[in-house]
């Protein structure tokens, strides 16, 4: 499980990822995050939508609705060229920590 | 288990709806997306063998509750929450400035009508003054006070019994066009300071005289009111602050 910061920090990295492999909805969205990690990653899923209508305000990505094949109506999320330049940043940001993380705890058991 | 009534999950949904609606937090088309993420929920969970009933309560709960999803989406909805306060100020400040300019002059009048009803003399004696003013000035002030409170209970009363019948009736003025919402919510205010006006006529049946050391009573009693009235919003503010506070640290 993460912790609750870890997943507030995170929450755009991931979506800004999965829609950059094409437009989604809120309920797939969260889906594609449970799969991908294996159920480790649990949002209380209500959450995801305060930070797609930030997302939408901050330009990153934008909305419409439509119907879906089962003829109810779903919101759907598109990236936009501002979201694409966040993303590259997020991505050198969170590859950063990965590599520092990574290194030190391969080094580290030698140093013993 | 047979006498057990069908779960409706559109009913359900409704009820669901109603719910988060009571908060500013959510705007409709929020609530709107909200339903669909749930509908997406509960057929995913009949599709692994729930019931309709299961579906439902689980998706529910992992969309989580009303209170935690309030602050979350108050921060983007930043502009309905204070909208929603905004308008309960409004309400307030005209609610309140109402039921002061009915209770006062009721008080004054019944104060008057008891006084002289029981043989009491209003004296034009300007050496008598502030000491007469005492008794009839502690009587309106209670006697204010108390048409104020009763003022305030029945409106809470009235809002708590008749709630949904008011906002029903609320919005139906209020979708009419602008000036027809103005008319009426004026409307109200101008025949409440209509009523307030009515004081004037103690005028007809006091002399003048009497009239003008009425006067000094019911400044006296304005003095202690406008005092309590000072007192009593500023402990309001103070807890209320306090308790928003303790909210604010908690999280």
């Amino acid at each position: 499980m993460l912790s609750r910061e870890l997943v507030a920090a995170s929450t755009v990295p991931l979506v800004l990822s999965i829609l950059a492999e094409g437009e989604d909805y809120g309920y797939a969205l969260i889906q594609r995050v449970r799969d991908l990690s294996g159920g480790k990653i649990e949002w209380t899923e209500g959450m995801l939508y305060p930070v797609l209508h930030w997302m939408e305000a901050q330009d990153l990505i934008e909305s419409e609705w439509r119907e879906a094949e089962t003829g109810r109506k779903r919101k759907y999320y598109r990236l936009r060229k501002e979201g694409r330049k966040t993303l590259q940043a997020e991505r050198q940001q969170w590859l950063t920590v990965h590599q520092t993380l990574t290194k030190l705890w391969k080094t580290e058991p030698n140093l013993i | 288990m047979e006498n057990r009534t069908e779960f409706d999950l559109n009913a359900a949904m409704q009820r669901w709806r109603e719910n988060l609606r009571q908060s500013p937090q959510f705007r409709s088309e929020n609530v709107q997306e909200l339903e669909s993420h749930l509908r997406d929920a509960v057929a995913t969970w009949r599709a692994k063998g729930l019931s309709e009933e299961e579906g439902f309560l689980i998706a529910a709960r992992r969309l989580g509750s009303t209170v935690a999803l309030e602050p979350e989406f108050a921060k983007v909805n930043g502009k309905e929450v204070w909208l929603d306060r905004v308008l309960w100020m409004a309400v307030g400040v005209q609610l309140l400035s109402l039921l002061s300019s009915i209770s006062g002059p009721v008080a004054d009048a019944a104060v008057f009508a008891g006084l002289k009803g029981f043989g009491y003399h209003f004296r034009n004696d300007p050496g008598q003054g502030l000491g007469a003013a005492i008794i009839p000035g502690v009587l309106l002030t209670m006697l204010r006070l108390l048409t104020f409170t009763l003022a305030a209970w029945g409106c809470w009363f009235v809002v708590r019994r008749r709630g949904e019948t008011l906002s029903i009736l609320a919005s139906r003025i209020l979708r009419r066009p602008f000036f027809a919402g103005l008319a009426v919510v004026a409307g109200c205010g101008i025949l409440a300071r209509f009523v307030g006006g009515l004081s004037l006529l103690l005028l007809k049946w006091i002399p003048v005289g009497e009239y003008a050391e009425l006067g000094v009573s019911m400044n006296m009693a304005s003095i202690v009111i406008s005092l309590a009235t000072t007192l009593t919003f500023a402990a309001l503010t103070v807890f209320l602050a306090r308790r928003r506070l303790r909210l604010w640290t908690n999280q």
